[in-house]
């Protein structure tokens, strides 16, 4: 049965792939989101620069051919920081999202798995934490983690879960009733064998869903976050501290603001259509 | 139907107990003593313990709790550290600012994003429909305290068509609530339009338009009820989301609301007022989530039997 | 109903004209600044955003005005002091009136200082009033009357301090000793600075909500007419906002950061800035303990400081971070304080810092972390960089305030970069309160030196400034030119936005004193409106 299950998935998927690669907007931001992730990987070897040494005597020069966006208030290259901002952005988006998903999953799968007192108790939960008002739930925990990259991931991602948890748990007592599944019980299976074999696979596209939407909405709560001085720890770069920094000298040199803020602005959209393209290709209910 | 609303009257409460207990217990470990902010620096340890002692923070955490609980149940939600007023005074206040704040924003975006959202669906898949959509997803990606700014020097101070800032009538919310609304008025499009698609893919729409409807009534007629779903859905989740998600644009626009006023009591370690302010916001929510189950319940019967679920 | 309708917009309407017409005629002051959200009671918190309101309303025995002199307020003159430095007569002014109507007598004087030291009033900055013999008793709770104080008659008293301390009437100049009317300040009870605030200054405090404050004239001023009808204090919490307001024509005047001036140099908007000597000290505060998180401290060592010292470029700090708006400090005491003396300026050499950081034993430099303000980022960030240049890695934690004063307050800060001032222009008000070894552990830094102590203690005892001057000289060659306890920075100043017609408004300290001198030049005012 495990067997005609994985043939199945693999056309799926393979059916999957061939919509989203009609959807030219999508292809075309997946060639953004590549060409962010490159420019993370490898931003040392982009730019001739670094990123943090002050060179104070050469500040707010305008755009010209050394410093395409030209320089900040300490004299450093600001492409070059918007390269470095960019692993920061990508990094809080992902690896929170991935968090979330993790502890979504669980908490989702449990609930929609075992039902009765587990569900009401973890539905409980989730309910619980969607009441909170999540930004200002994020400055608590970043006030008691305190700064840094690490504390990042960890506040966003502690407080992203909740969609995805009622999503999981919704998918999950779907999917509990399908013969499939019944059958794996009655066939003796171990809860936790079927959780991780059988039902995680099964998640997996929501899973998706999940995090390409997570992230975008992970990048904007790190730039709040860092534009009220919560983020990272100084003089790494990130977009949202740079808009901050930016803010008194916004008049005069418009593009030290600017060039961090359409940064973000095309990363967010590129995850934002890929994560609705990636949706109209997954769901199976939207395909016709 | 009794039975679905009693257990969803309960399970609101049990929210609000669970979230008063999380925030109390969250704020004793955030570091940074309110006592030594409000003493200053040149008070001495020992002036430090007499008045900790005095305002009861050396009792053992749970004590608090009670102390504090038992206070609210009374409708005491003490006063603030530093303010010297009574909590629930600042809240109403600022609360006021933060409501008209988040209507406008929220009648901005339910306007312009139905018409975005009914617009494309009309034209779905033609130019319109992709630059509208671009343009939507768009409004959801710039971070709202850039956008903020960024209208702040352009139509306030270049243009000055507004005020820069302050909150004395209409006209100080209306960049506001364009920075604000911007992204719910992109979600409320998106949503729209998605809705009415699947709406104009049903029996009775395509028998309407074999009938010979012309197009804009079909679309009046029939589809724009659904368009009702997405204001109440965006309603239900974002809410606590436009309360104090506002905080930002707030601190840009100097609107005391109640996003900066927490931002500031958090920063102050005012203890009463940032958990008077969550409990505050908490309650709002899960009224107006209570609200927004019963109205689905009451559309869609079958909800009642899976308990409470929203869309997120 | 549509007559009704009708009669009541036209009320509505004529009220508006009537409330225009009022407020075109009357001369008001706009001034911008942050919201404190302390309250306005100045023994209850000592913000300089709250003192702005408090300085109009409520009036200390003596002044501090903006040339930096202490002159006297609600006492008749400068107090008489006994032989032995111990007991202050002081003599009330005679006439004064609260704006409630009561008088002003020697009884509201012992109410004041009563209240201050009632342990359930929290007053803040009773450690400048405790040396008043019984004061520290009343605070404890061990009684309930201030013994030092004496009422001769109803306009003259005596304090009688515990030793001599020659500052104590300079700290009677300071707000936060403002006198209270005993009658209304009783029945106000907890209300007294929040929804109340009643004093003998030049103006009532009438209405105060989080957008603001608005003060009217005390038409029966003791001191004369006051220049203003009505000082609106505005609050703007972000300084950008702030800064677009007053270009913009709401505000009439306003203070400014460093950065947000460098916006407008070589703009018109420079012209209306103004700047002014602050009285304090940016300095790098080291923590001097042998160890630190129970690993050996490279700060111990005064070589390391002074390396330290050598490697951050003063200059470029005042000319490019802070645009030109400080001046490289030579020590520890600012130019305009007593104390100072002309130095040498700190030399820049990153060899010769090289070298020492060697012969202390870390010749490939060692790590340490600061933990700042977000308002002091842009020197670390500086700073941080001038240290990478001998090897020194500095680590930037930024924290917000309530974290940095409570981490500070326990010892538990490695270095950090502050500003520090005195509230008026004398070395005992902040390097004792900073550097003596009873209050240095308070700050993270731990520097202890008997010798020192010893001259800030004489100091004390002494009351010719003369003197004072000498023992503050070389109390502050130990500090920062022999042990290098902390790293001084540079002298800042202040800047300020004025519209054109605003006239005599100079700063002398942290209080900002819109009440008193400052006035509108009419004729371009009026050409203006």
């Amino acid at each position: 049965m495990s067997k005609s299950k994985k043939i199945n998935s693999q056309s799926y998927y393979r059916v999957s792939l061939a919509i989203l690669k009609k959807n030219r907007l999508a292809m075309f931001c997946l060639g953004i989101v590549i060409a962010l992730v490159l420019i993370a990987v490898f931003a040392p070897w982009l730019t001739p620069y670094d990123p943090n040494l002050n060179d104070v005597r050469n500040r707010f020069k305008g755009p010209s051919w050394e410093h395409p966006f030209g320089t900040d208030e300490y004299g450093r290259d600001i492409l070059t920081r918007i390269f470095y901002g960019c692993r920061i952005s990508l990094s809080v988006g992902i690896v929170s999202q991935l968090l979330a998903s993790l502890l979504g999953y669980f908490i989702g799968v449990f609930a929609g798995y075992y039902g009765g007192r587990v569900d009401s108790v973890l539905s409980f939960l989730i309910q619980v934490f969607s009441s909170f008002p999540f930004l200002l739930f994020a400055i608590a925990v970043m006030f008691i983690l305190g700064p840094g990259l690490m504390n990042l991931y960890i506040a966003l991602g502690l407080l992203g879960w909740t969609s995805t948890a009622r999503l999981i748990r919704g998918e999950v007592m779907r999917l509990k009733n399908s013969e499939y599944i019944q059958a794996c019980i009655v066939g003796g299976g171990s809860g936790w064998r079927i959780i991780m074999k059988h039902l995680l696979p099964n998640c997996v596209p929501t899973l998706i869903i999940t995090i390409t939407m997570g992230i975008p909405r992970a990048i904007l709560s790190e730039a709040s976050l860092s534009f009220l001085g919560l983020g990272v720890s100084p003089p790494t770069a990130s977009w949202g501290a740079m808009i901050s920094h930016a803010q008194p000298y916004i008049r005069k040199f418009a593009y030290y603001s600017l060039f961090p803020g359409f940064a973000i602005i095309i990363c967010v959209l590129a995850f934002n259509i890929l994560g609705d393209g990636l949706r109209d290709a997954l769901d199976p209910k939207l395909r016709s | 139907m009794v039975n679905f609303l009693v257990r969803r009257v309960l399970q609101a409460l049990g929210v609000i107990l669970a979230i008063s207990l999380i925030t109390f217990f969250i704020l004793n470990i955030v570091p940074g003593d309110p006592v030594q902010i409000m003493l200053g620096d040149l008070a001495t340890p020992e002036t430090v313990a007499q008045v900790r002692a005095q305002m009861g923070l050396d009792k053992p955490v749970w004590l608090q709790y009670l102390n504090w609980a038992g206070n609210m149940l009374r409708g005491d939600f003490g006063s603030s550290y530093f303010q010297h007023r009574p909590v629930m005074e600042l809240l109403l206040v600022s609360f006021g600012y933060t409501i008209r704040l988040a209507s406008f924003s929220y009648l901005l975006a339910v306007t312009i994003g139905l018409a975005f959202g009914i617009l494309a669906a009309v034209f779905h898949n033609k130019w319109v429909d992709k630059v509208l959509m671009v343009l939507a997803v768009g409004g959801i990606s710039a971070p709202n305290f850039w956008v903020a700014i960024i209208l702040q020097i352009v139509f306030g101070l270049t243009l000055k068509w507004f005020p820069i800032s302050g909150a004395k009538d209409f006209s100080y919310y209306v960049l506001p609530a364009i920075a604000l609304g911007t992204r719910y008025a992109a979600s409320i499009a998106r949503i729209t339009r998605n809705s009415m698609l699947e709406v104009s893919k049903q029996d009775y729409m395509r028998t309407a338009e074999a009938k010979g409807l012309r197009d804009w009534l079909i679309v009046m007629r029939h589809a724009f009820r659904n368009a009702l779903i997405p204001v109440i859905t965006v309603a239900g989740t974002d809410l606590g989301n436009i309360l104090t998600g506002s905080m930002l644009i707030e601190s840009v626009f100097q609107i005391s609301g109640i996003g900066k006023l927490m931002v500031d009591a958090i920063g102050q370690r005012d203890l009463p007022l940032v958990q008077g302010g969550v409990m505050y916001i908490a309650f709002i929510c899960v009224v107006i989530y209570l609200i927004v189950d019963i109205l689905y319940a009451v559309v869609d019967p079958r909800i009642r039997l899976g308990g409470g679920t929203r869309s997120e | 109903m549509k007559k009704l309708l009708a009669a009541m917009l036209t009320a509505v309407m004529l009220l508006s004209v009537c409330a225009f017409a009022g407020a075109e005629n009357a001369k008001v002051l706009r001034f911008g600044q942050m919201d404190a959200k302390v309250g306005y009671d100045p023994q209850t918190n000592t913000n300089s955003g709250a003192t702005t309101t408090e300085d109009c309303v409520v009036e200390p025995l003596y002044y501090w005005n903006d040339q930096n002199e202490l002159i006297p307020l609600l006492a008749e003159d400068f107090p008489t002091i006994s032989e032995d430095g111990l007991v202050y007569t002081i003599k009330l002014r005679e006439g004064v009136k609260f704006t409630d109507g009561t008088d002003l007598t020697t009884d509201d004087v012992k109410f004041t200082f009563e209240r201050m030291f009632k342990p359930e009033t929290l007053a803040k900055s009773t450690s400048m009033y405790n040396m008043i013999l019984g004061a520290k008793e009343m605070l404890s709770g061990e009684a309930t009357e201030l013994a030092g104080f004496e009422a001769v008659d109803d306009y003259t008293f005596k304090f009688t301090l515990v030793s001599p301390f020659s500052c104590f009437h300079k700290n009677l100049g300071i707000i936060y000793s403002a006198i209270f009317p005993r009658e209304a300040c009783e029945a106000a009870g907890a209300d007294w600075g929040v929804k109340t605030l009643i004093g003998t200054g030049p103006y009532i405090l009438k209405s105060s909500d989080a957008t603001g404050n608005v003060l009217v004239k005390n038409t029966n001023y003791w001191g004369g007419d006051p220049h203003f009808d009505e000082i609106d204090i505005i609050f703007y919490d972000n300084n950008n906002t702030k800064l677009m307001a007053f270009e913009n024509g709401d505000i009439d005047l306003c203070d400014m950061t460093s950065d947000l001036f460098m916006q407008y140099q070589g703009t018109e908007v420079e012209e209306l800035c103004h700047h002014f000597s602050k009285l304090g000290t940016y300095f790098f505060v080291t923590n001097n303990s042998e160890t630190f998180r129970g690993e050996k401290n490279p700060l111990a060592d005064v070589r390391v400081r002074e390396a330290m010292s050598l490697a951050i470029d003063r200059d470029l700090l005042c000319e490019v971070i802070q645009n030109g708006l400080a001046v490289p400090a030579t020590g520890m005491i600012n130019q305009f304080q007593l104390g100072f003396t002309a130095r040498e300026p700190y030399e820049h050499n990153l060899e010769k810092a090289k070298a020492l950081l060697a012969e202390a034993g870390y010749p490939d430099g060692c790590t340490i972390t600061a933990t700042i303000r977000k308002q002091d980022e842009a020197d670390t960030v500086q700073i941080q960089s001038d240290l990478a240049q001998v090897g020194i890695k500095l680590n930037i934690e930024i924290v917000d305030a309530a974290v940095w004063s409570s981490e500070r307050a326990a010892g538990n800060v490695q270095c950090l970069l502050q500003g520090w001032f005195p509230l008026y222009a004398d070395a005992d008000n902040n390097i004792y309160t900073f550097f003596h070894s009873d209050y240095s552990p308070a700050k993270s830094c731990f520097y202890s030196n008997p010798e020192f102590d010893a001259l800030m203690d004489a100091a004390r005892l002494s009351t010719d400034d003369a003197e004072r001057q000498k023992l503050y000289e070389q109390a502050d060659e130990i500090l920062s030119r022999q042990d290098y306890g902390s790293i001084p920075l540079y002298y800042p100043y202040g800047v300020f936005a004025a519209q054109p017609y605003v006239k005599n408004f100079t700063v002398g300290n942290l209080i900002y004193h819109v009440a008193y001198d400052i006035d509108y030049d009419m004729d371009i005012y009026n050409a203006q409106k």
